[in-house]
């Protein structure tokens, strides 16, 4: 019975191969979606995971970049007890590099768009950890008073061809590549570390003006009361977030990327279980006269009603397989553009059940109605 | 001891928009083991509608129908299925094969829902195909075949689950005379060297000489009912 199940389908091609393309579309729809969530959820602990402390910004702004604060605000920050480092950071834009003016269009993706992060190098190597750039895979971490020298990612060096002692030119300032780092992110890839006092040089930017303070805790778990205090005494100029605040704003976006993921896949799905019902109902009644000859010949309605089953659980593994085959592609295509994206198996596995309970729910109507022919007038009727 | 088939007095009526046909008006007739029973009459005489009744593929609308001596006129469709799966085969005029499937395989078809081992089914059919000339045309889809074939097919297909009895509906009706007399000879041979009891509806009264015995219907009423031959190699047919 599987085997006609299966040969069924492939009397109408073209009207098989539409369902299958329906349930594809969807089940690649939700797989594209997710990688992204997933790849950006594990980029996220990547990154901002390891920080244990307290992210200080201008009040009310909307991008890091865009923060500006009162250098005086660094030592403040540091006198109060249970704060370890402050570490005063600028992050920057390069104008030109290498003599060419940056335009982002012609950046073919994410991980190819310099910008530069800028840090006191001497807080900088008291942190336990190394905050926002990662871990260095070639060459060696800048030192307190490394002036003219950058760390580098790995979409720089890929996009840009420079090693570890090759020559960038950034605004007008020329510096030597110390070494490059792993930015396992796409995100990060871009980055180029180099000290605050440079950061300063090519953007002008004025020695008693920070962008924002990280402040490393002595106690990575006190960061909420810590953060409190801190609003308390400077609240009025400054943000100040920990890790905990950007996992929550982080987890509101993801859980609004994931409700449209939701909606988009089951408006894919709505769409094509309409198409297998229209198909499999099309197919059932084209063939009214040998359904008719098997129950002649002994088949009960419910075997009728098997068959047909089978048929549209078909379509809906048919369309599983190569929705699981279309969203990987959905999901290279994305990192192709610096989007990070990982395919997890729970989600693999998860569309390929539901394409198939698609298939299913799709076939009940349809079989339902070939089990309730009657035979005498399938048989002289068709 | 009780008829394979027996039909008391039944009628049937079909409800199209406000008429109604009444298609039997009331008959009786019992089929008994190694039968060859022809059944002729006009067209829209109510043949085909008398071989679903008998064939448990429909109920009467009132009389009785007896399967083995059990009334199926009340028989629920899983019941009546059941009844056509154990004891009876059905032959169409227009073979109802099915075409993406080859010979052997649409001949396994009533088999599909009973717990069978595949190969003992393979074997059967094969040999239900052999014993009917169709030994080199067992993978030919239904495409390939030509008419006369293709009701062989049907006929195999009739008989895999063993049935007692064979119902066929003008089964020479899409084929030439040459043909159609083959394959009423290979339904002889059934009936005469396996003990199958046949009941074949025709409006061809040449296969009327065949019978054991003859019955004419019409407009819903069976005209005469006559024993033509005793049962049991009375005739030669050639094979
Ligand atoms: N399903 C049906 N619905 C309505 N009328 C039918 C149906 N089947 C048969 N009839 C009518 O019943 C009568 C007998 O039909 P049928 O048994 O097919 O005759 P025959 O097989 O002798 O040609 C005809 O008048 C036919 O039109
Ligand atoms: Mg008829």
């Amino acid at each position: 019975m599987i085997k006609l199940s299966f040969l069924n389908l492939f009397r109408r091609k073209s009207r098989t191969f539409l369902s299958v393309l329906g349930i594809a579309i969807g089940v690649a729809a939700i797989i594209g979606l997710m990688s992204v969530v997933d790849g950006v959820t594990q980029e996220y602990q990547s990154i901002i995971g390891g920080m244990q402390g307290v992210w200080a910004w201008e009040k009310d702004v909307a991008d890091n970049s865009l923060s500006r604060l009162d250098a005086s605000y660094g030592t403040e920050i540091a006198s109060m007890q249970g704060v370890r480092v402050v570490v005063p950071e600028l992050w920057l834009v390069p104008t030109s590099v290498d003599g060419k003016p940056l335009s982002l269009s012609e950046a073919s993706s994410i991980s190819s768009i310099p910008s530069i992060y800028a840090a006191d190098l001497t807080a900088y190597n008291k942190l336990r950890s190394n905050i926002w750039i990662g871990e260095i895979a070639e060459g060696s971490m800048l030192k307190p008073g490394d002036s003219g020298y950058v760390l580098i990612g790995q979409g720089i060096k890929e996009n840009m061809h420079k090693y570890v002692g090759s020559t960038i030119k950034l605004n007008d300032k020329k510096f030597r590549v110390k070494g490059i780092l792993k930015t396992e992110s796409e995100m990060f890839s871009g980055i180029i570390f180099m000290s605050i006092e440079d950061g300063r040089e090519i953007s002008g930017t004025p020695s008693d003006i920070v962008h924002t303070f990280f402040a490393e805790l002595q106690n990575p778990a006190e960061d909420q009361a810590m953060a409190q205090k801190m609003e308390f005494r400077m609240g009025d100029k400054i943000d100040f977030m920990t890790t905990s605040d950007l996992s929550s704003v982080f987890s509101d976006i993801l859980g609004s990327f994931d409700i449209v993921a939701v909606l988009i896949g089951g408006l894919a799905a709505f769409v094509a279980g309409v198409g297998i019902i229209n198909t499999i109902l099309m197919s059932v009644l084209e063939r009214t006269k040998e359904i008719g000859s098997m129950m002649a010949a002994g088949w009960t309605g419910g075997d009728v009603m098997k068959m047909v089953l089978y048929e549209s659980v078909f379509i809906g593994m048919l369309g599983g397989i190569a929705g699981i085959i279309l969203g990987f592609g959905v999901s290279e295509a994305a990192k192709g553009y610096g989007i990070p994206s990982v395919v997890t198996t729970t989600v693999i596995i998860n569309s390929f059940v539901f394409a198939m309970a698609l298939g299913l729910a799709a076939g009940i109507y349809p079989a339902w109605r070939a089990s309730k022919m009657n035979p005498v007038e399938a048989i002289s009727g068709g | 001891m009780a008829s394979l088939i027996e039909a008391r007095n039944v009628t049937k009526k079909y409800k199209m928009d406000k008429v109604v046909v009444e298609a039997l008006r009331g008959v009786s007739i019992k089929i008994e083991k190694g039968d060859f029973i022809v059944i002729v009459g006009p067209s829209g005489s109510g043949k085909s509608t008398l071989l679903h009744l008998l064939g448990a593929l429909d109920r009467p609308t009132s009389g009785q129908v007896l399967v083995d001596g059990k009334d199926i006129s009340k028989m629920d469709d899983w019941s009546l299925a059941m009844i056509r799966r154990k004891k009876i085969g059905f032959v169409f005029q227009s073979f109802n094969l099915i075409p993406t499937l080859n010979a052997l395989e649409n001949v396994m078809i009533p088999l599909e829902p009973v717990k069978m081992d595949m190969n003992e089914g393979i074997t059967r059919a094969r040999d239900l195909l052999e014993l009917l000339d169709m030994k080199d045309r067992m993978l030919h889809k239904p495409g390939e075949l030509s008419g006369g074939q293709r009701q062989r097919v049907s006929i195999a297909r009739a008989l895999i689950n063993d049935p007692e009895i064979i119902l066929a509906d003008e089964p020479t009706g899409n084929l030439d005379t040459v043909t159609g007399r083959k394959v009423v000879e290979a339904m002889l041979h059934w009936n005469q060297d396996h003990d199958k009891t046949f009941v074949l509806v025709t409006h061809d009264p040449s296969l009327l000489d065949f019978a054991t015995r003859k019955v004419y219907i019409r407009d819903g009423l069976i005209d005469i009912q006559e024993n033509n031959r005793p049962k049991k190699n009375a005739v030669s047919y050639h094979k």
